[in-house]
């Protein structure tokens, strides 16, 4: 029976038309919201342990202290804290990186990149211990100058025409030749170029500075107890407000907190659209009570039940809501894919969207309720009106 | 009470409150209406046939008095059960004609079947099978609003008999259309009689009145005379 009064309903729904749609807009953009909310949160954690697993565990990373994030070129680190670190025990070797961005001019298009000052003196240690290879050409060689590796992503997509090793290239107005392009490895490296640390350092005037060390940790010492001891060295020398040093657990954590930051206010915009979505439904089911007044009456004179003709209005409610999380579903999908490709594209592939069966079906129960609950009084003031009453109404 | 009886109001009184104003719309209305009857109700604007009709068709609980339909007392059964007995027992003509807008006529039929839970495909056939005896087996799927007022009144008289019902309450059934058309409509619900069926009409025309068997004149709320039509 419930399937008799459901398609009666869905009858007026239809029958408003373009008011139905104005209904549910409010669910749609909450639905929208929560769904991308959540496929994108999720598919920022994914991708974000992945690269972790990637980068290794071994690794420490020294960085401008209150610094929240990756490294950047507003704080940085003086180059006597290099020395001091790679003098510490446990310590195996250190990267040492300059982050820039800079101007790279291929086959006369000009793109904006970041650019990593690479200490080329380690020649490919660094790379062989996070596993990355060249794909064409090679790495680093310890004399190497005036040379350039080159990310994946920014090798295939970035220039109309693919950049290939022994190819010459222009970045920030001098030349380079591109001696080899990496593997492909999901990470932010395919987006990035590198570029010898002393190049760097000319290029954009930064001689006794540099961004960040990653420290690498000799084999057999926790990587705690390693944080710990380089700690309580660089402090006999810098003030623990110059310096951080974090585990790849703390960083992954950092990076939780944002994504949870953001995370909190989206699901209040979230919320709030719900919140106007489910009065704009009440709003729509009163006015069409009202309007159907005399219907009701009808109704009820040729034997409809209270509780049949609450049961109309709620599985209206009801259906308007499904109907909006359904669009809401399609929509927050959609925006959570673009968010993904368009992230790709600006060379942060930190997103790796995927949907669930069970959060399609949740959500759509979830809207079912919030359309069912909006239209609860609506529809009790439906079932309430007296026969005569209603059927008086002009 | 008669044992073939279907309708009997016992001395019912029915008081609208409105402010501080008391509308004494029924003053001890008292009449039987046996099953097989066509009874006229007649009275002039304001003497209480609707609220009468309300009464018959347990729409409304009197203020005081007993009204009983196929022998229960309304007043002693709730909303959702005197819903039933009006699906069941009574097919309500209106003036209005009062169809759903957004229905087709073989909706508007199958509606007080649906309220009944009988099955769509039942629901379908016999909403065909009564919209062809009121001869508008060629417009099943037209909406009211592109019927004619006469068509209109014939769908709603397929649709009180959606339920098989014991009476047909008929309130002003041609008030709305035509003298020509009205009187198709009430020689519609005169073979209907013929068939059977209880048929209770409301009207302030006494022309229309005269074809019942009997006529209940209505005045201020109260039955002033009641005649037996000469045929
Ligand atoms: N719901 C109501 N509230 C107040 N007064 C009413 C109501 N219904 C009917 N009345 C009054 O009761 C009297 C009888 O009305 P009604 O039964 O509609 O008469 P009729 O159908 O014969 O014209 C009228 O005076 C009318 O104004
Ligand atoms: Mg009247």
């Amino acid at each position: 029976m419930a399937k008799d009064y459901i398609r009666f309903s869905w009858k007026n729904i239809r029958q408003r038309g373009l008011r139905s749609w104005l209904t549910i807009i409010g669910i749609v953009i909450g639905i929208s919201a929560i769904i991308s909310l959540i496929t994108i949160g999720q598919g920022v954690e994914n991708a974000i342990e992945e690269q972790f697993e990637k980068l290794g565990v071994r690794n420490l990373r020294i960085i401008p202290a209150n610094l929240q994030g990756p490294p950047s070129a507003i704080f940085t680190l003086p180059n006597d804290m290099i020395d001091k670190t790679e003098s510490i025990r446990v310590v195996e070797y250190v990267d040492k990186v300059i982050t820039e961005t800079g101007i790279l001019e291929f086959n006369n298009e000009e793109k904006s990149m970041n650019v990593i000052g690479y200490d080329v003196s380690l020649a490919d240690k660094g790379f062989a211990d996070i596993d990355v290879r060249a794909e064409d050409g090679r790495l680093f060689e310890k004399s190497d100058n005036g040379v350039m590796l080159i990310g994946n992503t920014v090798a295939k997509e970035k220039f109309d025409k693919e950049i290939r090793a022994r190819n010459n290239i222009i970045l920030e107005d001098e030349k380079f030749k591109v001696i080899g392009v990496f593997a492909e490895t999901g990470t932010e490296l395919d987006s990035r170029i590198y570029i010898p640390l002393e190049n760097a350092r000319d290029m954009f005037d930064r001689p006794d500075d540099i961004n960040a060390m990653i420290v690498h940790v000799k084999e057999g010492i926790d990587i705690e107890d390693a944080q710990e001891i380089i700690e309580r060295e660089l402090l006999r020398s810098y003030d623990d407000e110059d310096f951080d040093i974090l585990t790849p657990a703390q960083i992954l954590e950092m990076i939780k907190d944002i994504l949870g930051a953001v995370q909190a206010v989206l699901a209040g915009i979230a919320t709030i659209s719900l919140l106007v979505g489910a009065i704009g439904i009440m709003n729509a089911m009163f006015t069409s009570v009202l309007e159907r007044t005399r219907e009701i009456g009808v109704m009820k004179a040729i034997g409809a039940k209270n509780s049949d003709i609450a049961f109309i209005f709620l599985a209206e409610a009801g259906i308007m809501g499904s109907v909006g999380g359904l669009f809401g579903i399609v929509i927050g999908t959609s925006l959570a894919f673009t968010v993904e490709l368009v992230a790709d594209a600006l060379g942060f592939p930190y997103i790796k969207i995927e949907i669930g069966f069970i959060i399609i079906i949740v959500t759509l129960i979830f809207s079912f309720i919030v359309g069912a609950l909006s239209g609860v009084i609506p529809a009790m003031q439906a079932a309430k009106l007296k026969p005569v009453d209603a059927l008086r109404y002009e | 009470m008669a044992k073939n009886s279907v309708i009997r109001l016992n001395n019912v009184w029915k008081i609208y409150q409105m402010g501080e104003v008391q509308v004494e719309a029924l003053k001890g209305l008292s009449f039987e209406v046996a099953s097989g009857e066509f009874v006229a109700i007649e009275g002039p604007s304001g003497s209480g046939k609707s609220t009468a009709m309300n009464m018959v068709g347990a729409l409304d609980y009197p203020t005081k008095g007993i009204v009983y339909l196929d022998g229960h007392d309304i007043t002693k059964l709730s909303e959702s059960q005197l819903a039933t007995i009006r699906g069941r027992k009574i097919g309500f003509v209106f003036q209005q004609f009062n169809l759903l807008s957004n229905l087709s006529a073989m909706e508007n039929v199958a509606l007080p079947m649906m309220f009944q839970g009988i099955s769509q495909i039942k629901r379908k056939e016999r909403s065909k099978k009564l919209l062809e005896s009121v001869s508008l087996g060629e417009r099943l799927s037209h909406k009211p609003s592109e019927l004619s007022g006469g068509q209109q009144q014939r769908v709603a008289i397929a649709r009180a008999l959606a339920n098989d019902p014991e009476v047909v309450l008929a309130d002003e059934p041609t008030g709305n259309i035509d003298s020509k058309t009205g009187r198709d409509i009430i020689n519609l619900l005169r073979e209907l009689n013929k068939k059977g069926k209880t048929i209770i009409m409301i009207t302030h025309d006494h022309n229309l009145a005269k074809v019942a068997d009997r006529i209940e004149l209505l005045k201020d709320g109260i039955i002033i005379k009641q005649k037996r039509s000469k045929k």
